[in-house]
Parts: C-alpha cells; sequence; structure tokens
C-alpha cells in the first residue's frame, strides 16, 4: 500500500466517507434484508434524484434536497402500507420512475453549468466535500442512536409485527422510523456510491455477513461468528477495503493502458467478492443474481472512471 | 369460579373492509377458565383472539380489562406467522417475549434472561437454546412459541390452533402441559378439532358471526348444526371418533 496517498485530503475524505458509508449499512442493512424493503430502499434511492435536481435548480447543497424528499417519500410508503390505500410495490414503481423524471427535469431547466449525470448515478467518493461529510456524520450519528435505543422494538417488527401489536409496543411508530432511518441512510450512501448502486451497499454486505454469521448482531457488526473468523475479520469495511485496492492498484502501475487497468480491475473485484463467498447467494434467486451482475458491471466501469481521473491528477 | 372476569367482552362488532365478521360478541373470561373456541373457517375465532389482545380495534364494543394484565397476555399463534427469514436464537426468540410497550427501551436484565431459562428447562428446549428458529422442526418451533407467551408470565394464554402442526404424543404432552398450566391461569384455545381437548375444556364457545357461549354438558346436537349450517354428530369423552353426517 502506498502510504503517501493518505496525505490527499480527498483520499482522507473518500475514506471517512466509506467508513461512515459502512456503519450505516451495517446498522440499516439488516433490517432491509429480513423485513424485505429492499424494493423500498430502491425506490427511495431512485426518488432522492427528485431532491438532487430540485436542490441544484435552487442552488442550494444537492444532499439537503435529497434528504427532504427521501424523508417524505418513506413517510408516504409508510403511511400507505399502514393504511393500505394502494399496493405498495405499485407506489414504490411511481416513486421510482416519477423520481428520476422530476430530477432530469429540474436540472434541465438548471442554467450555466449541467452537473455530471453519471456522478449522480453512479456517485463519486473522490470528490465529498467537507461540508457533505459533516451532514453524513450527523446523519450518520442520528441512525446510530436511533438503532442503540430502539434496537428491542425494530427486532420485535422486524421478526413478528403481530407479535408486537399483541405485546402492546407502538408498532406504527416503530415502521415510520425505521423507513426514516432507511431515507436517511440512503443519503449518506448516495454521495459514496450513487443512486444506483445504494441498494447494492445496502443488501449485499448482509447477504455476506448472512453467510459468515447465523447471529442478527453479528451480521449487523459485520461480525463473523468465532469458528468462522478465520475467514475474514475485515470485511466491516469491504466498501473502504475496495477502494484502497484500487488507489493502490491504479497508482503503483500509472504506466499501463487505461483498458487493460479495466479489464484488471473486474477480476479484482470479483476476487474481492469470492473471498467473501459471494457466489454462494446468487444461487438463491434471480433477483441478487441480477444485481450481482449489475453490480460487477457498474463497478467496473466507474473503477475505470476513477482511475482515469486519478491518473490525471498524478500526471498534472 | 371467582367473581370477577378477567377480561370482559362487550357487544363488539368487526369486519374487514365492509364485510361484517362478528356480529355483538360478549364473553367473560374469568380466572382459570379453560374456554375452547370453535367454529368454520373463517368464521372469526382467530379475529376475536387479535381483538382481545388489541392487535386490530373493533368498530364497536368494548374489551374491558385492568391496564396491569395488557402485558400479561400470552400469545401463541398459529407457527406460519413469524418472519422465518430473521436470524435468531429460540433463546433470544423466546426471550423477547418479555418485552412489551413498557419496557421495550430497556436492555434486558437478569431475571428476564432468568426467567426464559426457566421456561426452556420446562418445554424441553434448553438444550436447543442456541439453535437457529428456522432450523427446528414443526413440533420445536411450537414449543418456543409456547414458551415465548409463557415467559411473560401471563395470566390468560391464547392459543391458536395449537394443535395442527403436531404429531399424536406432542399432543399428548401439550393437553398434559395445559391442564397443568390451567391451574395457574386462564386459556382459551381455538381449535378445529376439539376431540383432544374434550376431557379438559370447561366451556366452549362456538363462533361463526356470532357467538355462542356453553358450559360443560350444554351443548347440544341443535345448536352446533345452527353453526356449522350442517347435520353434526356430537362426541363424548373418551370416543375417539367422530364422524360427519353425508350432507
Amino acid at each position: 500500500m502506498n502510504i503517501d496517498i493518505l496525505k490527499y485530503e480527498f483520499v482522507q475524505n473518500a475514506l471517512l466517507a466509506s467508513l461512515l458509508a459502512s456503519i450505516v449499512c451495517g446498522l440499516i442493512g439488516p433490517f432491509i434484508v429480513t423485513k424485505r424493503l429492499a424494493s423500498i430502499s430502491g425506490g427511495l434511492s431512485h426518488t432522492a434524484f427528485a431532491g438532487l435536481g430540485m436542490a441544484y435548480w435552487l442552488g442550494i447543497n444537492p444532499l439537503y434536497g435529497a434528504s427532504v424528499v427521501v424523508i417524505l417519500a418513506s413517510l408516504v410508503i409508510g403511511y400507505n402500507e399502514e393504511r393500505k390505500i394502494d399496493r405498495n410495490d405499485l407506489l414504490i414503481g411511481i416513486l421510482w420512475a416519477s423520481g428520476v423524471a422530476v430530477g432530469l427535469i429540474f436540472i434541465s431547466l438548471t442554467p450555466g453549468f449541467v452537473p455530471d449525470l453519471m456522478s449522480f448515478l453512479f456517485g463519486n467518493i473522490l470528490t465529498v466535500p467537507d461540508s457533505d461529510l459533516k451532514i453524513a456524520s450527523g446523519l450518520c450519528l442520528i441512525v446510530f442512536l436511533s438503532v442503540t435505543i430502539f434496537y428491542q422494538g425494530f427486532v420485535a417488527i422486524a421478526l413478528d409485527e403481530e407479535y408486537a401489536l399483541a405485546r402492546r409496543l407502538p408498532v406504527r411508530m416503530l415502521k415510520m422510523g425505521l423507513m426514516v432511518l432507511i431515507a436517511l441512510s440512503i443519503v449518506i450512501l448516495i454521495q459514496v456510491v450513487g443512486i444506483i448502486l445504494v441498494i447494492a451497499l445496502l443488501t449485499i454486505p448482509v447477504a455476506i455477513a448472512s453467510e459468515l454469521s447465523q447471529k442478527f448482531r453479528n451480521i449487523m457488526i459485520l461480525h463473523p461468528d468465532r469458528n468462522l473468523q478465520l475467514r475474514c475479520r475485515t470485511h466491516h469495511f469491504i466498501q473502504a477495503g475496495i477502494t484502497i485496492r484500487r488507489f493502490d492498484h491504479s497508482v503503483r502501475r500509472p504506466s499501463a493502458h487505461s483498458d487493460q487497468d479495466d479489464k484488471e480491475t473486474f477480476p479484482l473485484f470479483a476476487q474481492t467478492v469470492a473471498s467473501m463467498r459471494l457466489p454462494v447467494i446468487p444461487g438463491q434467486d434471480h433477483g441478487s443474481l441480477w444485481f450481482f451482475r449489475l453490480l460487477c458491471g457498474s463497478t467496473s466501469a466507474a473503477s475505470r472512471n476513477l482511475i482515469l481521473h486519478l491518473r490525471k491528477l498524478l500526471v498534472n | 369460579m371467582s367473581d370477577m372476569p378477567v377480561i370482559s367482552i362487550r357487544h363488539v362488532c368487526f369486519g374487514y373492509d365492509d364485510q361484517l365478521i362478528l356480529e355483538k360478541i360478549s364473553l367473560d373470561i374469568f380466572p382459570k377458565d379453560f374456554i375452547l373456541v370453535i367454529g368454520p373457517n373463517g368464521g372469526g375465532k382467530t379475529t376475536l383472539i387479535k381483538l382481545i389482545l388489541g392487535i386490530i380495534k373493533p368498530w364497536k364494543g368494548t374489551i374491558q380489562f385492568d391496564s396491569s394484565i395488557a402485558t400479561r397476555l400470552g400469545y401463541v399463534p398459529q407457527f406460519s406467522n413469524f418472519n422465518k427469514n430473521f436470524p435468531i436464537s429460540v433463546f433470544d426468540f423466546v426471550l423477547m417475549g418479555r418485552s412489551h410497550g413498557q419496557n421495550y427501551l430497556k436492555r434486558y436484565g437478569k431475571e428476564d434472561k432468568a426467567a426464559t431459562e426457566a421456561i426452556l428447562n420446562r418445554m424441553d428446549l434448553y438444550d436447543l437454546r442456541r439453535k437457529e428458529m428456522n432450523t427446528m422442526s414443526g413440533g420445536q418451533v411450537q414449543r418456543a412459541l409456547i414458551a415465548r407467551a409463557m415467559v411473560s408470565d401471563p395470566l390468560v394464554l391464547f392459543l391458536d390452533e395449537p394443535t395442527t402442526s403436531i404429531d399424536f404424543t406432542s399432543q399428548i404432552s401439550l393437553l398434559e402441559f395445559l391442564e397443568d398450566i390451567n391451574r395457574k391461569m386462564a386459556i382459551l384455545v381455538i381449535t378445529h378439532d376439539p376431540t383432544p381437548f374434550a376431557a379438559t375444556y370447561q366451556h366452549i364457545a362456538c363462533v361463526n358471526k356470532e357467538l355462542y357461549y356453553h358450559s360443560q354438558n350444554e351443548l347440544d346436537r341443535h345448536t352446533l348444526e345452527k353453526l356449522y349450517g350442517c347435520p353434526v354428530e356430537l362426541l363424548g369423552h373418551g370416543i375417539p371418533h367422530i364422524f360427519l353426517h353425508r350432507h
């Protein structure tokens, strides 16, 4: 590992951002997976695009716009589920599509410099400014405190909602709260991985952790059970780890041809994933298999851009 | 039988959407009652229990009990109801029966863990306490569900179809267990098949939109035929088979 690279502020920010991302993913991801809220989370993250677009148009920090819109959308979905006004998957589909559409309209309405769409969709961990990092840390703290305080309640509604009602737990409040926490996590993740891959970070590490551990609490901190500890202790920082390896890879061999890098990054990623036993997971159903492919494809695309970007920086 | 009912239900009506499921239900549950709730499918048996437990709210009528026992109602649902996707050990699953609306923000204490261990021992689950819920057999899940209900030290225990998913020997031990705990608490059992309980029950409540309440030996063929809408053969104690007339 090339230590020099840690001197750059943008690298420090990138590492901090991925650390924050790994914390919220660990706290919220297990609830999303066990309570089968993956499609809701996907819908919410795409709805965030509307907020990003509006904030750009208004000239304020895009994260504020995203936060407001995602929290509103999560409350709408939560309320709908409570009252059974309409089928939730239908509502998610509508929010998903209209969020992206509204975002595009506002971005095209914005005069002057048009921000790069790809950076919204795939995020850019290298361009996280200090201000966003502060917001993300605040949100991360809220998520952390809420999950610690309401842990028992959240577990109760994830395991057996009906029983929680029979035990007089405030189920409606807890469900709404969980939705809002998912919304906040999505806001933190958008900057790091972008709208499209939010869902990957919220679900795939959990799937890997579930392979390594059968205990909910262990899955949360992505800590393998005792007998499996040898396999991989460091995957708490999956995202950070992958990022570091990518930096290392590209910095050590600046002369390599870009196409070659592209080809190499993919196996590198695949190998990292394989060492965490991911291939066991896609066997379960078509949905996760599909996501696995999408993740591999988009990560290799994103990392190629990242490497080109870095090389330019280092050459100058 | 003591004079004060633990739970008293008065003129309760409930339905889903605009379809009326239960109409003018009145029922008193006294301490140490053993009530069988029978009736045809869709007659509203489970709905009645859910109303008493507060899972759903009645349209009309009242369900009264002392607020101190709100946390002491044990519920054993039909076992298909919980999220099998959720990784949880038997111990933690049963322990969750200790949390309720007033204490769910606190962590579990020594008392909670001791109560859980005691009930796990009683239900022959202690050796399985570290096992995952989703790897347990039907009978074991059933016992874990009963343990979860029992760990809150209930005054009234509600069981929804406890005999459907277990074999004959487990049924016998379940019955013995229920008879034993009936000395301390009231029990209300929903069942399709009252045969195994024939020697134990004190009252029978037939639910088919309305509720017909009978003490033991009061039940006659006429009422049952009215309830099920078809001729029914009654069974006596010790006679193991039930035959339905052709209809």
